[in-house]
């Protein structure tokens, strides 16, 4: 379990350009759950990220991972081994030449035997479906395919956690839905915890759990159906509606008895479907 | 910019030839041999079977012709540059000279023409041109040398060899490591610089900024709003790779696994005999007559 407790964390502290950037945050994250973090630039989520991969460390407040403190730093690497983390550029966090040697670069730092570093080698290339691409040579790859590799190597230092940093965000449509299946898999059949960071509301949706960052505090910890039926909340928080929800919040002012709300675009149109074949739209 | 994603130098095409596979450690000793021996042989004939050895090492790579081409073509005004800054800067016997204020002297003798009150010449010697055709092929030859040793060997490899090479220099305090993970990363980030630097030149030609100028003048100052951002970009390439190396646990060499097993064979040992015959011939053939004469 992550445990996030009032964690407090500064820029340039003790200067006069001292900023704070996240602020008496709280939460906890347990293993095998699905969590997308929301907020706008400069809201502290890359910061919280972070620091729940012992890369900085709260100034107040503690963060403990499966019992583990992080601002100890005799913990501070089984907490990156235990808690893998994902970048938005896929350029700069891909250390090695070829895709073998990047997903062998994290293990080969833990000291893991060579066997077992093949091993695991196959096994995260079948996990992301990147089998074909085992010798290919990361530049020549697209983005969505650079970033599953980037995935596949976090995910052979066999973490309880991976956290990712707007993995999207440099992607285009295809690539970003190849991602996202990709988690939605390690999710799902893997049992691995995914925190995503992201400003896409789509993405946030088909989290099980979204948490909202705004202006360095914690503003929403909840279901998605909540946060998203709540047009003031959102408009408060300045976060656009996803697309799914705004179709079915003008359908229900237009005095359709839509429901519920519905994360995938596909449920959303089986229900419209639904409705106006049984001729009871109105 | 068509040229900027055609540089091959230092790039690996991976494959499974026996150049690919011999030991990295084996690679980096013969390429310093064939090197070293490069510049103590000084016969043109022996120059080009250096070259043509190295020729028919390329057919064993399995790497098209065309592509290790691309490469080398680069490298053609640092041989041009080469070839002139030594035909003129050699002294010797002149075979053409210019001379202010006379104009273009085929034959020349300085001695001659010193009353003629000439302020200036400048002299194509013999020996300059022999000496520029030297260091111009051998210059060919390192290049392609090297070519090959990065092509067939992945930076990791390259990486690993280096640090085992300098673990004799341990006593030296040499920081085997650190110099081997910065020399793969670099090679890793050559694509990856190019990448950007095409995105930046496209970007200040949307501008208006004028490439193909015909005023050096006007082409060099283009490319101080190309370099700048370049700069910047790499610097905040590092930090982000410096980060996501540090997720993934790095903390330099000691205690890390390395992926591939440098393992030597009698493939190494024929390959490093193979070249030792072959240098040992061709200095031999260098020498020979000096010692009949």
């Amino acid at each position: 379990m992550i445990e996030v407790k009032n964690v407090t964390h500064w820029y340039a502290r003790n200067t006069p350009e001292e900023v704070k950037a996240v602020s008496g945050v709280s939460f906890n994250i347990e293993p095998g759950e699905f969590v997308a973090m929301l907020g706008h630039n400069g809201s502290g989520k890359s910061t919280l990220s972070r620091m729940l991969n012992a890369l900085i460390f709260p100034h107040e407040g503690t963060i403990k991972i499966d019992g583990l403190d992080s601002c100890d730093e005799a913990n501070i690497y089984d907490i990156r081994s235990k808690v893998g983390m994902v970048f938005q550029n896929p350029d700069s966090q891909i250390v090695c030449s070829t895709v073998e040697e990047e997903i062998a670069f994290g293990p080969g730092n833990l000291g893991i035997s060579r066997e077992e570093i093949y091993k695991r080698i196959d096994e995260v290339l079948k996990m992301v479906n990147m089998e074909k691409f085992r010798a290919s040579v990361p530049s020549k790859l697209s983005g969505g395919q650079k970033q599953k590799i980037a995935i596949a190597s976090v995910l052979a230092m066999k973490p309880a956690y991976i956290i990712l940093d707007e993995p999207t965000s440099m992607l285009d449509p295809y690539g970003r839905r190849q991602v996202l299946d990709a988690l939605s898999f390690l999710n799902k059949s893997i049992g691995i915890a995914v925190i995503l960071v992201t400003q896409h509301m789509q993405e946030a949706f088909e989290a099980g759990r979204i948490i909202v960052m705004h202006r360095g505090k914690l503003v929403y910890d909840g279901a998605p159906e909540k946060l998203f039926s709540d047009g003031k909340k959102l408009e408060s928080l300045s976060l656009g509606m996803p697309a799914s929800g705004l179709i079915s919040e003008s359908l229900r002012r237009k005095g359709v008895k839509i429901g519920g709300l519905y994360p995938k675009l596909e449920k959303l149109a089986e229900k419209i479907a639904d409705l106006y074949n049984k001729g009871g739209a109105k | 910019m068509n040229f900027l994603t055609n540089i091959t130098i230092g790039q690996y095409a991976p494959g499974s030839s026996f150049i690919h596979l011999l030991d990295p450690r084996y690679k980096i000793v013969i390429l310093i041999i064939l090197i070293t021996q490069c510049f103590l042989i000084d016969k043109w004939f022996l120059l080009i079977a250096a070259l043509l050895f190295f020729v028919v090492i390329s057919f064993f790579t399995g790497i098209s012709w065309t592509y290790i081409m691309k490469g080398l073509k680069a490298i053609i005004p640092f041989v041009a540059i080469t070839f002139i800054f030594n035909s003129v800067l050699t002294p010797g016997r002149p075979i053409i000279s210019y001379v202010y204020p006379d104009g273009l002297i085929f034959g020349f003798n300085p001695s001659d023409n010193v009353s003629s009150g000439q302020l200036f010449s400048l002299n194509v010697t013999a020996e300059g041109l022999e000496f520029g055709f030297f260091m111009s092929l051998r210059l060919i030859i390192i290049v392609f040398a090297t070519s090959i040793f990065t092509l067939t060997t992945s930076p990791m490899e390259i990486t690993d060899a280096i640090e085992s090479l300098l673990q004799w220099g341990k006593p030296l305090r040499i920081p085997a490591h650190e110099i081997a993970m910065m020399m793969s990363i670099a090679l890793r980030f050559i694509p990856t610089l190019i990448e950007h630097l095409d995105k930046i030149v496209r970007a200040q030609m949307s501008r208006g900024a004028d490439f193909e100028s015909k005023s050096i003048v006007t082409r060099a100052k283009c490319f101080i709003p190309v370099l700048i951002p370049l700069f910047v970009n790499a610097f905040k390439t590092a930090d982000d790779l410096a980060i996501a190396m540090e997720s993934r646990c790095y903390k330099g060499g000691e205690g890390r696994t390395k992926l591939k097993d440098m393992k030597s064979g009698w493939k190494d040992v024929f390959a490093l005999s193979f070249t030792l015959v072959f240098s040992a011939v061709l200095i031999f053939l260098q020498f020979y007559d000096r010692v009949s004469k």
